[in-house]
């Protein structure tokens, strides 16, 4: 690849791609009102270059869903000096957890197809007395729930909540897995999330909230400010700012909450997730295998203790173990071995 | 359904975009065959995002030069002008070579880097845009209200921006200062002002 500049097309002047641009931004504004969406029909069929330069345009755009994984402290400048992540993986992320994760920036495709008839909104003002609604997400699916107060709800691998709205209060419970929270401000409805024996509450914020078998409910606030309390000890309350962690230990009378502050990078790093990554700063090869075998059934095999023990960084797509495994390979100088639900990684 | 899906968008970006380069290089050298490289660009990218399904195409990159390559004897066969000597110009093979070339994998691997370096190497205004936009995620109104600037501003500097993305997906993904530098100055197409 060694393109001088001087070549026969000229990259950034061609009308047709400048066009395609210019609708793909126009698109990714907002719905096109009824002359505009004409305008832009009539151009399609006016000719099939014009159809491919929208999507040569839209999968430009389309490049960037990825951008979010950088993180909030990531300003575009001096990047040179501080490359952000070692060796991401090359693969396809299945369609299904991307268009869950990307429904917030599927303005292209929502604003042409037009909003979705039928949604919890409808089905809360049919039902006003409906039961909690339960939310899944499989293992390896991220899901994105929007709700009727425009809260949303991102839920990771193997996740469960159920909503209730029906009451004063805006109340949700984490049966079970990782879910990031963005909430809607309203004084007057406070917003509860119940974990086993936690309870956060918030008004307007956003903040991760885990309950995962075999390890201490968490909490992790990325903006504003939220109360979490141990349900049975209401003077364990705590309150939490941004970029703060609060752990529960213990169970019982003796449980207590453990309030620590984290960096911004760490609060990107654990929510990688929302865009189907996860992303590791400088864990062992073990507990990286135990973290993918959260979202895929095929499992990271590592025998050698002095393997499991090595430390690795980077950003990796969630779903595919095998791309991981071979990343690490790559850099660690070991071997892969596939076979049927599981990686094995190995030095020769 | 006008444009195409959010899913077909993000696989064109992953799978085809990376390799444009490599396309647009091969078919400058058929530019003797008479083909604007633009218009088999496009209309590759056409037939690309109309196809019902993606699910079975393993190697991209082939897929992408076949489908060029038979949009080119498509043309060929049109213009009355062809030679056999200048059919047999059109050799896929060579093109094709199913395993990607070192720079390939190195791109690929830090494409989350690429996706970083792409944003930086943005002119300013159009950075500051696409940082709302992209990576905190806020929509054109909200980037906006943050920026204080109008909501045609911010649409325009998106546009800006793709067209920016494009040419340096054309170019290979390089560091393509020259042509970015200039997006600060008024374009000459651009009918509504500031």
């Amino acid at each position: 690849m060694s393109q001088s500049s001087d070549t026969p097309d000229d990259l950034t002047g061609n009308p047709i791609d400048a066009s395609g641009a210019d609708w793909v931004a126009r698109l990714d504004r907002g719905a096109l009102n009824a002359a505009e969406a004409e305008r832009l029909s009539a151009w399609l069929a006016a000719d099939v270059r014009h159809q491919g330069a929208l999507a040569r345009a839209q999968s430009a755009f389309a490049y960037l869903d990825r951008a979010r994984a950088l993180g909030a402290h990531f300003t575009g400048e001096a990047f040179a000096e501080a490359p952000m992540w070692a060796p991401p993986v090359p693969t396809a992320l299945p369609a299904p957890s991307r268009r869950a994760l990307l429904a917030g920036g599927a303005a292209v495709a929502a604003s042409v197809a037009g909003a979705a008839v039928f949604g919890p909104g409808l089905y809360d003002r049919l039902f006003p007395k409906t039961p909690a609604q339960v939310y899944l997400s499989k293992k390896g699916e991220v899901k994105l729930v929007s709700l009727t107060d425009e809260s949303t709800l991102t839920l990771n691998t193997h996740s469960r909540v159920d909503v209730d709205y029906t009451g004063d209060r805006r109340s949700v419970e984490l049966r079970e897995g990782e879910v990031m929270f963005s909430v809607a401000k309203d004084q007057e409805r406070p917003l509860s999330v119940v974990a086993g024996d936690l309870e956060v509450r918030a008004v307007g914020t956003s903040f991760m909230v885990r309950n995962i078998e075999g390890r201490p409910p968490e909490v992790l606030v990325q903006e504003g400010m939220v109360d979490v309390v141990y349900r049975t000890q209401p003077s364990s309350l705590v309150r939490a700012a941004a970029n703060t962690r609060v752990t529960a230990h213990g169970i019982g009378v003796g449980a207590r909450l453990t309030k620590a502050a984290v960096s911004a990078a760490t609060v990107a790093r654990e929510t990688a997730w929302r865009q189907g990554m996860i992303a590791f700063e400088g864990v062992s090869l073990a507990t990286a295998a135990a973290e993918f075998s959260r979202y895929s059934e095929t499992r990271i095999v590592i025998d050698d203790a002095a393997i499991a023990t090595t430390t690795i960084t980077g950003l990796f797509e969630a779903d595919n173990p095998a791309g991981f495994s071979h990343a690490v390979a790559g850099s660690l100088g070991l071997k892969v071995e596939t076979g049927p639900g599981f990686v094995r990684l190995y030095a020769e | 359904m006008v444009g195409i899906t959010q899913d077909r968008a993000a696989w064109l970006a992953r799978n085809v975009l990376p390799h444009e380069a490599a396309l647009r290089a091969w078919l400058r050298q058929k530019y003797a065959l008479g083909i604007e490289v633009d218009d088999v660009v496009q209309e590759t990218y056409a037939i690309l995002a109309a196809l019902a399904s993606v699910d079975q195409i393993r190697n991209p990159r082939s897929y992408a030069f076949q489908t060029a390559h038979s949009l080119i004897l498509a043309h060929l066969r049109r213009s009355k002008i062809v030679s056999i000597r200048r059919a047999s110009d059109l050799e896929l093979q060579g093109a094709l070579s199913d395993t990607p070339s070192p720079e390939q994998v190195a791109q690929d691997r830090d494409e989350l880097e690429n996706v970083a370096r792409v944003l930086s190497d943005l002119p300013a205004k159009v950075r500051e845009v696409f940082l709302l936009r992209r990576v905190h995620g806020l929509s054109q109104r909200e980037t906006a209200e943050r920026l204080g600037i109008s909501e045609n501003s911010v649409e325009k500097r998106v546009s800006q921006g793709i067209r920016a993305l494009l040419a340096t997906f054309g170019r290979g993904g390089k560091r393509g200062a020259k042509s970015l530098e200039d997006e600060e100055a008024p374009r000459r197409r651009d009918k509504d002002s500031e």
